[in-house]
C-alpha cells in the first residue's frame, strides 16, 4: 500500500547518496528492508480475518489505479517482507544492493495492485533487473539471463493485447470492476494464462526456472523462489478467478494435464542433477504446479491451501537456497559429487539442511505437509483420479530429498567448515517459520 | 507574403553570416543563436511546425560551421512546406530541398579520417535518393499528362508512397540508412535520425490520404529490424536497424489510423534518439536501450503500448500479432546492448567534439522526458 511504497522510496532515493562505504550502505539498506516488515505486520494486525472482500483499499483519486489486500496478497506480502532482510543479509555489493531494494518496491506494488495493466507494468519492470542481476559479469550466466527475460517477455506480450481488449471493453482494467469480460473469456483467459505461466512455471514453459537459479546470487535464488514465483499464483487468484472463471473451468483439464507433467517431470528431473541448486529449483517447480492446481480447482479450500502453500514453499525453498549458497560459499562449486560427509564436520549446518529437506518433501510438523493436505483436498473435491495420483506421487518428493541429503551429508567427510553464526541467523527466521507454521498454522 | 518575408529573411542571414565570419569578431555561436531565433520567428504557429522547429532549434546546437546551419535552414525551410503541401509539384520541390541539403551535409560534414565515409555516405544516399526521385517524378507527370491536374488529392498516389518510404527508410528500401547510419558524423545522425521523420510523419498523417494499405511495408520493416540487427557489430547498424523496426511500428500506427499515438511513440523516440547520441554515461545509455526496446516503466514502453492498443482496437490483429512477435525478437539485440553498456568499466569517455553544455541541455531535458512515463500513464489509467 501506500505507506510501504513511500517507505521504500524513501529508503531508495537515501540510498543515492554516493556512498563508497560499503558498510554503511549495507546497514541502512538492511534498515530499510525492516521497515516495510513493521508496516506489515501492522497491517496484518489490522486485518480483519473475517471479511471476504478487499481490504485497506486506496483508490487513487480519478484513476483506475487502486491497491488492495486481501487475506492472500497480505500473507504473501509478511513473506516478502521477511524475506528481504534475509537478502539484504547476503549481499555484497552496491549495486546489488540497490537491484534488490528497487525489487522490492516493485514486488511490493505488484502484490497489492488491483490494476491488471499495473499488475503487468510492474512485474514487467522487475524484468531487466532481474536480467542484470542474473547476468552478472563473474558469477552469472548469460543464457541464464536472457532465459528468463525472453520467456517472460514472450508471456507478457500475449497478455498485452488481451489487456487492451479488456480496456475497450470494461473501460478499466481494475479488477473491482472487471467482471463484465464475460463475452471475450477465452480470449482474456488465454493471455493471462500465457504470461502467469511463465512465471509460476508450468510445463513447456518452465526452462528459465532451473538456469536462472543457477546463475543468481544467493540472495537472487532466495527471492526468485520465494518471492517472484507467488507473483504468477497472485496473479492466478486476484486476475484470473474472479474476471475469467468460466475459462477457468474450461481450461481446466488443459492446466491439470500441464500440473501433473510438471510435478512428474520435475520431480523425476531432480534424480538427474549434479548441481545442487537446479535440485532445489525443479522441486520448487514442482510445489507450484500443486498451488496451479490447487487454484484452478475453485473448491471451497483452494484459495486457502494454494496460498498456504505458497507461503510454505515461500519458507522452505529459500531456507534451502541459503543452505546451498552456505555451501557454495565454502567450495566455490555446486556439484554435488564434490560435497560429501557434511554430517561430520558441518553438524549445524546438516541438521538444518536435514529439517528442510523434510519440510520440502511435506513432512508432518512442516507447513509443507498441512498445505499439501489441503490442496489435495480441494483437488479431491474436483478430480479424485487426479488426486490419487498426486498423492501417489508425493512419494517421489522424498526420493529426490533424501537423495540430494544423502548424497550430501553421509559419506566419507571432507570437511568444509561449519555453519557460522551470521548464516545461521540469516536461516533461522525461516527455520522459525517453518516450524511454527508447522505446528500451529493460522489463517 | 510569407514566402518573400522568409527568402528575404534568408538572404539577409547568408549575407551577414558570410559577412561576419570573415570579420573575426562574430563567432559562430552568435550565428547560431540568430539563427535559432530566425527558425522560431518564420515558423507559423500550427503545433507540428513547432515542433518541426524546436526540433531544428535543438538540432542546430551541435553543428560547427555556417554551411551546415544554412543547409539545416534550407532543409527546414522544405520540410516546412513540404509537411503543407497539397500539390504534387510542391511535394517534390520541397522533398527534394530537404534531402539534398542532407546530401550535401553527408559530404560535407566530412573531417579529418571519415572524410571517405562521408563521401561514400553522401554518394549512396544522393544516388539511391534521385533514383526514386527521379522515378517519381516520372510518375508525376504521366499523371499530369493524364489528368491534367497536380493535385494530391484524388489522384493515384502510390509513387508519393514509395518515396516516403525511402526516405523513412522502411524496409525493402532500407539499405541506405544502415550504411549512412555508420559513416556519417554524429551531428547529422541526430538530425537524419529525427527531423525527416517528424517531417514526413507530420506531411501523412495531415495532409495526404493514402488508399493503400502498407501493411507489406509494415511486416518487412518489423522483420528485417528485428532480426537484421543480431549480427550487427557496430552500434550505429545496429540502432539503425531498430530504427527500421520503430518505423515498422509507426507505420502501423499510420495504417491503423491512430494519429495521436503515432505522434506520440514518434516524440518518444526521437527524444530517445537524441539522448542515445548525446549521452556519454554508459548507464544512461543501457536505460535509453531500455526505453527503446518497450520495457516498462520507461517511456517506451507506452508508445509502444499505446500503438498496439490502437491496433487493437481497430482489430487490426495479424499486424498486431506480427509487431509482438517482432518486439520480442527485437529485445534480443536490445537485452545484449543493456548488459554490454550496464556492465562496462566506466572509465572517462574521449572528448568528443560537441560542446559539452549542449550535451547537458539535450541530455536533460531528454532525460526528463524519457523516464517520465507518469504524463503517459495518466491517460491510460484514466
Amino acid at each position: 500500500m501506500f505507506i510501504t511504497l513511500f517507505l521504500l522510496t524513501f529508503a531508495l532515493s537515501l540510498c543515492f547518496i554516493p556512498e563508497s562505504q560499503a558498510y554503511t550502505v549495507r546497514v541502512w539498506c538492511f534498515v530499510a528492508t525492516l521497515l516495510p516488515m513493521w508496516v506489515v505486520t501492522w497491517m496484518w494486525w489490522n486485518f480483519d480475518a473475517s471479511g471476504h472482500g478487499l481490504q485497506m483499499l486506496a483508490i487513487l483519486g480519478r484513476s483506475h489505479l487502486a491497491f488492495g489486500i486481501d487475506g492472500v496478497a497480505l500473507s504473501l506480502m509478511l513473506l516478502t517482507t521477511i524475506l528481504f532482510p534475509i537478502c539484504m543479509m547476503l549481499l555484497r555489493t552496491v549495486a546489488g544492493f540497490m537491484t534488490f531494494i528497487l525489487l522490492e518496491v516493485l514486488v511490493l506494488s505488484a502484490l497489492c495492485v488491483l490494476d491488471l495493466l499495473g499488475f503487468y507494468i510492474l512485474f514487467e519492470a522487475s524484468l531487466i533487473l532481474l536480467f542484470l542481476l542474473i547476468g552478472r559479469a563473474t558469477y552469472g550466466s548469460l543464457e541464464a539471463a536472457y532465459k528468463i527475460v525472453l520467456y517472460t517477455m514472450a508471456g507478457s506480450l500475449v497478455l498485452l493485447p488481451t489487456l487492451f481488449m479488456i480496456y475497450s471493453e470494461c473501460g478499466t482494467t481494475n479488477v473491482l470492476y472487471m467482471t463484465c469480460a464475460s463475452n471475450h473469456q477465452t480470449v482474456l483467459g488465454w493471455g493471462l494464462l500465457a504470461v502467469l505461466a511463465v512465471k509460476i512455471p508450468l510445463m513447456p514453459v518452465h526452462l528459465w526456472l532451473p538456469e536462472a537459479h543457477v546463475a543468481a546470487p544467493t540472495a537472487g535464488s532466495v527471492l526468485l523462489a520465494g518471492v517472484l514465483l507467488k507473483l504468477g499464483g497472485i496473479g492466478f487468484l486476484r486476475f484470473m478467478l474472479p474476471v475469467v472463471p468460466e475459462f477457468c473451468v474450461s481450461v481446466f483439464p488443459l492446466v491439470s494435464t500441464l500440473c501433473l507433467v510438471s510435478f512428474l517431470f520435475s520431480t523425476l528431473s531432480t534424480l538427474r542433477q549434479i548441481d545442487l541448486k537446479k535440485i532445489v529449483a525443479y522441486s520448487s517447480i514442482a510445489h507450484m504446479s500443486m498451488v496451479t492446481l490447487a487454484i484452478f480447482s475453485q473448491s471451497e479450500f483452494s484459495a486457502y491451501s494454494s496460498s498456504f502453500l505458497m507461503i510454505a514453499h515461500g519458507l522452505i525453498s529459500p531456507a534451502l537456497f541459503l543452505i546451498v549458497g552456505i555451501l557454495y560459499d565454502r567450495a566455490h562449486t555446486k556439484f554435488i559429487l564434490y560435497f560429501s560427509g557434511l554430517g561430520a564436520s558441518m553438524p549445524i549446518g546438516s541438521t538444518l539442511f536435514f529439517l528442510f529437506t523434510l519440510g520440502n518433501l511435506a513432512f508432518p510438523l512442516f507447513p509443507n505437509f498441512i498445505a499439501e493436505v489441503l490442496c489435495l483436498v480441494s483437488i479431491f473435491a474436483v478430480h479424485e483420479l487426479l488426486a490419487y495420483v498426486f498423492c501417489v506421487c508425493q512419494v517421489l518428493g522424498a526420493a529426490y530429498g533424501f537423495w540430494a541429503f544423502n548424497r550430501v551429508v553421509h559419506g566419507l567427510p571432507r570437511g568444509p567448515a561449519d555453519v557460522t553464526r551470521t548464516e545461521f541467523h540469516t536461516v533461522l527466521p525461516l527455520l522459525n517459520g517453518s516450524v511454527w507454521l508447522g505446528v500451529k498454522p493460522m489463517a | 507574403m510569407i514566402e518573400l518575408d522568409l527568402c528575404f529573411g534568408l538572404l539577409l542571414l547568408i549575407l551577414f553570416g558570410l559577412l561576419s565570419l570573415r570579420n573575426g569578431h562574430v563567432s559562430l555561436a552568435h550565428i547560431r543563436f540568430i539563427c535559432q531565433c530566425w527558425l522560431v520567428m518564420i515558423t507559423p504557429l500550427e503545433v507540428q511546425d513547432f515542433a518541426l522547429c524546436i526540433l531544428t532549434v535543438v538540432l542546430l546546437q551541435s553543428f560547427h560551421s555556417f554551411e551546415a546551419l544554412l543547409f539545416l535552414l534550407l532543409a527546414y525551410i522544405g520540410q516546412l512546406y513540404m509537411m503543407h503541401s497539397c500539390n504534387l509539384v510542391s511535394f517534390y520541390v520541397c522533398l527534394e530541398a530537404q534531402t539534398l541539403c542532407v546530401v550535401v551535409l553527408c559530404g560535407l560534414l566530412a573531417r579529418g579520417a571519415s572524410t571517405s565515409f562521408s563521401v561514400e555516405a553522401a554518394l549512396k544516399f544522393l544516388l539511391l535518393s534521385a533514383m526514386v526521385s527521379g522515378m517519381a517524378l516520372f510518375w508525376f507527370s504521366a499523371m499530369y499528362q493524364r489528368t491534367g491536374s497536380l493535385d494530391m488529392v484524388g489522384q493515384e498516389t502510390f509513387w508519393i508512397l514509395l518515396v516516403m518510404l525511402f526516405k523513412l527508410g522502411v524496409a525493402p528500401m532500407h539499405m541506405w540508412s544502415v550504411d549512412l547510419y555508420g559513416s556519417i558524423p554524429k551531428s547529422l545522425l541526430l538530425y537524419l535520425s529525427t527531423a525527416p521523420k517528424l517531417s514526413l510523419f507530420t506531411f501523412w498523417a495531415s495532409s495526404w490520404h493514402h488508399d493503400f494499405s502498407v501493411g507489406v511495408f509494415i511486416l518487412f520493416s518489423m522483420f528485417i529490424g528485428s532480426i537484421g540487427a543480431y549480427g550487427q557489430p557496430a552500434l550505429r547498424s545496429l540502432f539503425a536497424y531498430s530504427t527500421i523496426n520503430e518505423i515498422g511500428l509507426l507505420l502501423l500506427a499510420v495504417e491503423t489510423a491512430g494519429f495521436h499515438t503515432l505522434y506520440q511513440h514518434l516524440g518518444i523516440y526521437i527524444i530517445t534518439q537524441l539522448l542515445l547520441w548525446n549521452l556519454t554515461d554508459k548507464r544512461l545509455f543501457a536505460l535509453c536501450a531500455v526505453s527503446l526496446a518497450g520495457l516498462p516503466p520507461f517511456a517506451g514502453f507506452f508508445g509502444k503500448a499505446w500503438i498496439f492498443w490502437h491496433a487493437m482496437s481497430v482489430q487490426a490483429f495479424s499486424l498486431l500479432a506480427a509487431a509482438l512477435f517482432c518486439t520480442v525478437l527485437s529485445l534480443v539485440y536490445y537485452l545484449r546492448v543493456i548488459r554490454l553498456f550496464w556492465t562496462a568499466p566506466v572509465h572517462t569517455a574521449a572528448s568528443f567534439t560537441g560542446a559539452p553544455n549542449q550535451t547537458t541541455l539535450t541530455s536533460a531535458c531528454a532525460v526528463a522526458l524519457a523516464f517520465a512515463p507518469v504524463m503517459l500513464v495518466k491517460p491510460f489509467v484514466i
